[in-house]
């Protein structure tokens, strides 16, 4: 494999031709091996769909790589953005293969977690701990039904509470992960003014889990 | 009898991590939507935005430096979308990989 700067490497691939094909071929290795240890965590090189996921999301990555190629600014390595593409691509795979089964409407059934300990990630808090916490997430609870939208509370029951990734949940109501945030980050404004209409501060939220 | 407490508290948070990897992007559970409402700010960037400048994060906390300083809106935007807290790890996990000699 020849060794390729960030020049090298969109001359080459700009080239055309032989070294464009050369390039290419260098890339899609350096981008399954970079997967090999970017989805560790999903799942190992061991796995029989690891190959598969690799390989498509490799091929995927160097579509967009080369579609976009004009968009690279210069503000990292080469490869570290082309890595960066097929992190994006693999995961969005890898999301929607353990999401699929699962719908919307059967993530928001059900238990609201109000004031319930369950929801909180430690078990084992101290009595006081969970009076308090316990009541923090009941008037959380509230908060969000009585100042969200529809859309506002199911994505931020489905994605904060849940756990469902953002590109699913947007996906399932008809948009954008992007735009979804944006949905998300204005839920978010108006439950920190109604907490703070209501005399919690975002200090004394977090002063709640400071021992945690 | 108190650094005791804390180290039992401290391995049970790292097994629950390790059991759920999501758990690492910190939104699974009402405690970190709390603090995620606590630490919203009036502006913040989208995931859009925070893509496209997550590359030149990923190298630059790669290399040591203060990344979080350098690139605020970005570190912020990490905090708050699993999505993208999921991404920028795995990324990182590419850049801190071993090289294979050449």
């Amino acid at each position: 494999m020849a060794t390729r700067g960030t020049v090298e490497w969109l001359a080459d691939l700009g080239a055309g031709g032989a070294p464009a094909e050369s390039a290419l071929i260098d890339l899609r290795a350096i981008v399954i091996e970079g997967l090999r240890h970017a989805l560790v965590t999903w799942l190992p090189a061991t796995h029989p769909n690891f190959a598969a996921l690799t390989e498509d999301a490799a091929q995927e990555a160097l579509v967009r790589v080369l579609k976009n190629l004009h968009t690279f600014e210069d503000r990292s390595l080469f490869t570290t953005w082309v890595h960066k593409i097929a992190v994006r691509v693999a995961l969005t795979e890898l999301r929607r293969q353990r999401w699929r089964d699962r719908s919307l409407d059967e993530m928001l059934d059900g238990d609201d977690g109000e004031a319930s300990p369950g929801f909180m990630a430690d078990p084992q808090p101290g009595p006081h701990q969970i009076a308090e916490q316990t009541n923090l997430m009941a008037h959380l609870m509230r908060a969000m039904k009585e100042e969200l939208t529809e859309r506002q509370y199911t994505a931020m029951k489905a994605v904060a509470l849940m756990g469902m990734p953002l590109e699913e949940v947007a996906r399932r109501m008809g948009t954008e992960r992007n735009a979804l945030y944006k949905l998300m980050h204005d839920a978010r404004l108006r439950l920190k003014r109604r907490l703070e209409r209501d005399g919690l501060t975002p200090a004394e939220i977090l002063a709640s889990f400071a021992e945690r | 009898m108190n650094l005791v407490r804390k180290l039992q508290d401290s391995a049970r948070k790292l097994i629950r991590r390790r059991a759920n990897p999501r758990m690492s992007a910190g939104m699974a559970s009402a405690d970190m939507m709390l603090r995620m409402v606590a630490q919203t700010r009036d502006v913040e960037i989208a995931c859009e935005e925070a893509h496209r400048l997550l590359d030149e994060f990923a190298d630059r906390v790669a290399r040591g430096e203060d990344a979080a300083a350098l690139l605020p809106l970005v570190q912020h935007h990490l905090e708050m979308c699993p999505d993208c807290r999921e991404e920028y790890e795995a990324l990182l996990r590419i850049l801190r990989a071993p090289r294979e000699p050449v």
